[in-house]
């Protein structure tokens, strides 16, 4: 099955074509069927491809397939041959994990959709671009080299976009005053803008390795590390700006909480399980390149310690289920980067994996809420609906003790694993600030969680009556997703807690994929205990932050107003999310748009009249002459006229 | 000499030969018959003419990859880089003339002269594309120039339209002017207008004289690719012309004055880099920022086409100053996808908004292309790869060109380009973006005219032009093998 691989991709693509030509004739049963079987086939495949890769020796775990080749690059490569780049697909132990979880998961939602989407217009055009945004996915990250991954990647924006926009024609957000297509088309851009820093970085790495697949130019630079430093950290720099940009990193966050505007299933698929894990994905990808730039590895360490918690502080503040959620995500991204930076990719990983499934789990949960709930989004509308939706409640609290990182459910595992892996690398203040988002996470999620479904319901009455749980099609994707939340983490259990016997599974089928820094063997030198210190310290972390909501919103009533009356300008601060989108729009946008209507302005002061001017045509000559007369010609000729004086006398400068 | 060398000059015999065989037809055909009768008609007999015209072409290339260049009568030059954008003008006629007819009528300006006129202009820009002097370059230009003024006005009761050929003619006549004159103080500077005299008198002593001629030749094509400062003609004249015409013009025209302005810089002032590198990147930067700045603030879709069309030449003068090498494959890629996006978009344009007779009541404005994904969700598809290929976005044509043009760059150290570039593109993505958007996502408001169905020419076209997108972006490998090392053949 290894040599079947670049089918994991075109499968799902196989249900855009069928839904896209016969999807508006079919009805909604075929169309899921279609959708969701050929995410199903891209996930058993993807099962086989593994399981035959996982019996594989140790370090012959890479199978590759090339589709031919795509185009030379126009320069020498390593061997002297002009180098070309392939449509190349590569399956490694990271692959592995990547397209499992992306297929897996994928397909959960996929079938969640078909229960939520159900009574939505366009329900064959939403499983076109799920099916779509599937397929980009897997080329991202099944590519074996960047220039691949980037098709995957523009792709993956581009479908990214097409579902923000879904629900095109309602407004969004009542303080930007966004509409769902703007807040699309706000995702496009800013990815447009990491992309740009993405590009400059590969057209670096060609020009200076003459290659760009992952493990030639990992060779490379382990060759160049010396004699290249400089551009090797300029390298790591720009690919992480365009991992920034896709995966909401600080300063080009802004996007994600207004993604939401998107379908649920595609807030949870998209925005939460897959394509925004693309920048750690790619930052481990190239962790070869990072371990000789230990500048850049600090930067992404501390873009995602600063993202991990100031999200977190937005997160506590929101009122929109689902924007909580979205800060939540860009929080734990932060986490991965965090961990990618400090050197524990596997960690990273690891963690992206568990955070896949809680994730998913609390999206979709969120969505079965709002289904339930006739659209509601605002929780401080909701309100004990435990006994109206005891599934989803269920569930959802297992995702919530998970991201909260109690034990034993999966993200303790993976979250503890960040955090020992900054400590024991001697990243400290990392370790300190993660520690502390650690505990705002507990207490943001279990706020949600206290006012959604515990206390009495605070919305239109009418609502609660019609509040019911969701159909089999959306609760069954939610029980599989908890077993997984709380089960997803056994696979890398530390050996400190086994008692010095290695059961970490996921550490060790990582191991051959990622590149490990010479001098990162400092951690047998810390004694057991302290590991259990910290893991015990983190727990009690994760403890306060749940008792604290606990007494602010179940204990006392009005607490939590009184608080937030106290500390009012944090608190303001918090609830406007820093005013970042303001500041966006008067220091970029604003300035932008008058630039662009000062140049159109000058065109138009010419054109506009001309146009008006052009009004009798019966007699041409009669016409020339108007034309030389009232001279709107004149005025081009003129601007003509002095381009050519420019010319010449710049030209005399030099002659 | 004296021994006819036809072989070398044939397909601008075909195309000269062809277009008066064709005006020769109109008399007899007042329109385009349904059918079969079509292929016998001016229509049909003008496509056969380019479809010689290029089987022509492609002996020449055969010939030309066993010696690299041939010339006859001393001013022709056959060689692989003329030869292939030949191929590429031939190509983009073709496509324009096969959705031309129907639009024509249409638009009730269907006279036959229209088909031996695009066979003049063929003519002309062929001719221009295979010599090696440049007073052969300055007759091909004045010969599908010419044919070009009297095209843009051909829906002669328009206003706009009349406007725009008036427009054209005039700055045209203006900017030959110039061309003119910087061909005379070549002349004066180094006695001939042949490139390996002027690329010889260049080396060796580099006169004032001859300096101020290549600023002023820069000046007379800088007008023709619109470049900035000389550009302002292009939105009025693209947004006035039928836009069958503006498809061409945009497409051809660009390309062949690329290429003219190649032989001259990169080919015979090679060796005075020193004076207009500077020149030509301050040109790029200048053109591509203006232009992308002034088509966001555009609401009449063959205005934004137009800006577009002048943002491309900005990114292609990048290249201009890059290492040979890389620089001229990067351009000759670069415009094969230009050609080929351009002529797509402007084809659904022309389906859609119709000519001015339309464009008079408003549907050249991208507000009423709302909806046009569900009332003709293939022709918004079609446009919809365009504007992705345009924006550089993968896996389309568009973005294996950008990204050529961004490596030249890279690997000729001109960083300040490929930033300034960069940036550019991210500018640009955010307009086409908006028509996409307005394409999928805005409600059509009010009742819509049900666009005209495509015609069976405009389908074929944007077909082969979709396909083209996507083959250059998926599998480009064939068509980069073709024009490597094209910069040893330029002059």
């Amino acid at each position: 099955m290894l040599k079947l691989i670049a089918w994991i991709p075109i499968l799902p693509l196989l249900g855009v074509g069928w839904n896209g030509l016969f999807g508006k004739r079919m009805g909604k049963r075929a169309v899921g069927l279609v959708g969701c079987g050929v995410v199903l086939a891209s996930f058993l495949l993807s099962c086989g491809a593994v399981l035959e890769l996982s019996r594989l020796p140790e370090n012959a775990r890479i199978a590759t397939v090339s589709l031919g080749t795509w185009l030379p690059l126009g320069v020498l490569g390593a061997h002297g041959e002009t180098a070309t780049i392939d449509w190349g697909f590569a399956l490694d132990p990271l692959s592995a994990i990547m397209i499992l979880v992306v297929t897996g998961v994928g397909f959960l939602i996929h079938v969640y959709a078909t229960g939520y989407m159900e009574h939505e217009e366009g329900f064959h055009r939403f499983f076109v671009y799920v099916n779509l945004f599937m397929s980009m996915m897997l080329i991202l990250v099944l590519g074996s080299n960047l220039l691949v991954t980037f098709v995957g990647w523009e792709g993956v924006g581009l479908c990214s976009y097409l579902l923000i926009g879904f629900f095109h024609d309602r407004p969004f957000d009542a303080r930007t005053g966004l509409s769902c297509a703007d807040a699309g088309r706000k995702a496009f851009l800013i990815n447009r803008i990491g992309d740009f820093a993405f590009v400059i970085g590969m057209l670096y790495l060609i020009t200076t390795f003459g290659t760009l697949d992952y493990r030639q130019v990992a060779q490379a630079v382990a060759g160049a590390a010396e004699t290249h430093h400089a551009l090797i950290v300029a390298v790591g720099i720009l690919l992480f700006i365009g991992a920034c940009g896709k995966s909401a990193q600080i300063p080009l966050y802004v996007w994600l909480p207004d993604a939401m505007a998107g379908p649920t299933p595609v807030s949870a698929l998209i925005h939460a399980a897959t394509m925004v894990t693309a920048g750690v994905y790619m930052v481990t990808r190239m962790s070869g390149l990072y371990v000789h730039a230990p500048e850049a590895a600090a930067v992404v360490a501390a873009v995602g310690a600063m993202t991990a918690i100031f999200a977190a502080t937005m997160g506590i503040t929101a009122t929109d289920i689902k924007k909580v959620l979205a800060y939540s995500t860009v929080s734990q991204l932060g986490y991965m980067f965090a961990a990618a930076g400090v050197g524990a990719y596997g960690a990273a990983i690891f963690h992206l994996m568990t955070h896949a499934f809680f994730k998913a789990l609390l999206f979709l949960g969120a969505g079965s809420v709002i289904h339930g709930l006739d659209g509601e989004q605002d929780i401080t509308k909701m309100g004990g609906l435990r006994a109206k939706m005891p599934a989803t409640f269920a569930t959802f609290m297992t995702a919530t003790l998970a991201i909260a990182g109690i034990v034993p459910f999966a993200g303790f595992f993976s979250k503890d694993e960040i955090l020992w892996g900054a400590f024991s690398s001697g990243n400290k203040a990392i370790w300190a600030v993660l520690a502390l988002a650690a505990g705002l996470t507990a207490f943001y999620m279990f706020r949600l969680t206290f006012l959604v479904f515990y206390g009495s319901f605070r919305g239109d009455r009418h609502v609660w009556d019609h509040a019911h749980e969701s159909p089999r099609s959306m609760t069954v994707p939610l029980i599989i997703l908890a077993a997984l939340s709380v089960a997803g983490g056994w696979i890398g259990i530390p050996a400190v807690l086994t008692g010095g016997r290695d059961f970490n599974q996921f550490g060790h089928w990582l191991r051959p994929a990622i590149a490990v820094a010479e001098h990162g063997a400092g951690e047998a030198a810390h004694p057991a205990a302290l590991e259990l210190g910290m893991m015990g310290a983190a727990l009690a972390i994760a403890l306060a932050g749940i008792g604290f909501a606990y007494v602010v919103y179940r204990r006392s009533e009005g607490l939590a107003a009184s608080i937030a009356g106290t500390f009012r300008p944090v608190y303001q601060l918090w609830r406007n999310y820093y005013w970042v989108d303001e500041l966006y729009e008067a220091v970029i946008l604003k300035p932008f748009y008058a630039l662009s209507r000062l140049s159109d302005g000058f065109d138009r002061f010419v054109i506009d009249g001309l146009v008006n001017a052009a009004g009798i045509v019966a007699d041409i000559t009669g016409q020339i002459l108007k034309l030389f007369q009232t001279g709107y010609v004149r005025n081009y000729a003129l601007l003509f006229l002095m381009g050519v004086v420019a010319i010449l006398v710049y030209l005399a400068a030099v002659a | 000499m004296a021994e006819l060398q036809l072989p070398l000059v044939l397909p601008v015999v075909i195309l000269a030969a062809w277009g008066l065989l064709v005006l020769l037809m109109t008399p007899f055909f007042r329109e385009t018959p349904r059918g079969i009768g079509a292929l016998l008609s001016p229509w049909g007999a003008s496509l056969l003419g380019v479809i010689f015209a290029g089987a022509a072409c492609f002996k020449q290339w055969g010939a030309v990859a066993a010696m690299p260049a041939s010339t006859a009568y001393g001013i022709v030059r056959v060689d692989r880089f003329g030869v292939y954008l030949s191929l590429l003008v031939l190509a983009i006629g073709f496509l324009c003339l096969l959705f031309s007819a129907r639009f024509l009528e249409r638009e009730e300006a269907e006279h036959g002269e229209f088909y031996a006129l695009m066979l003049f202009a063929l003519t002309g820009m062929v001719l221009m594309l295979q010599t090696t002097s440049l007073m052969m370059v300055l007759i091909g230009l004045e010969i599908f120039s010419i044919t070009l003024y009297v095209l843009c006005g051909l829906t002669r009761g328009r206003v706009r339209s009349v406007e725009s050929a008036l427009k054209y003619f005039l700055l045209g006549a203006f900017s030959s002017g110039f061309l003119v004159y910087g061909l005379a103080l070549l002349y004066g500077a180094a006695g001939s207008l042949m490139l390996p005299d002027l690329a010889r008198a260049a080396a060796a002593h580099p006169s004032p004289m001859l300096t101020m001629g290549l600023g002023l030749v820069i000046v007379g094509l800088g007008f023709k690719i619109a470049i900035v400062p000389f550009h302002q003609w292009v939105p009025d004249v693209y947004t006035g012309a039928p836009t069958n015409v503006t498809a061409f013009m945009a497409a051809a025209t660009k390309t062949v004055a690329f290429a003219a302005l190649l032989r001259v810089l990169v080919g015979a002032f090679a060796d005075r880099g020193d004076t207009w590198i500077p020149l030509v990147t301050w040109l790029a930067i200048l053109t591509m920022t203006v232009a992308n700045l002034v088509a966001l603030a555009q609401t009449n879709i063959k205005r934004l086409l137009a800006f577009s069309s002048i943002a491309h030449a900005g990114y292609l003068l990048i290249a201009v100053v890059c290492l040979p090498e890389n620089g001229v494959k990067a351009i000759v890629f670069y415009l094969t996808t230009y050609g080929f996006m351009t002529v797509g978009a402007f084809g659904v344009a022309a389906a859609v908004g119709g000519g001015d007779a339309r464009a008079e009541r408003g549907y050249d404005y991208i507000k009423s292309w709302a909806g046009l994904g569900k009332r003709r969700p293939v022709l918004a598809g079609a446009m919809t790869v365009f504007l992705f290929s345009l924006a550089g976005i993968p896996p389309t044509g568009g973005f294996i060109g950008k990204y050529l043009i961004f490596q030249a760059a890279v690997q000729s150290h001109r960083w300040l380009l490929a930033v300034v570039g960069s940036l550019n593109a991210v500018i640009a993505a955010y307009y086409y973006l908006s028509v996409i958007m307005t394409m999928w996502f805005k409600e059509a408001e009010g009742e819509q005219e049900p666009a005209a169905p495509a015609s069976a020419g405009l389908v074929a076209a944007l077909t082969v032009a979709v396909a083209a997108v996507f083959y250059l972006g998926l599998a480009p490998s064939r068509i980069l093998d073709a024009v490597r090392g094209l910069a040893a053949s330029l002059i």
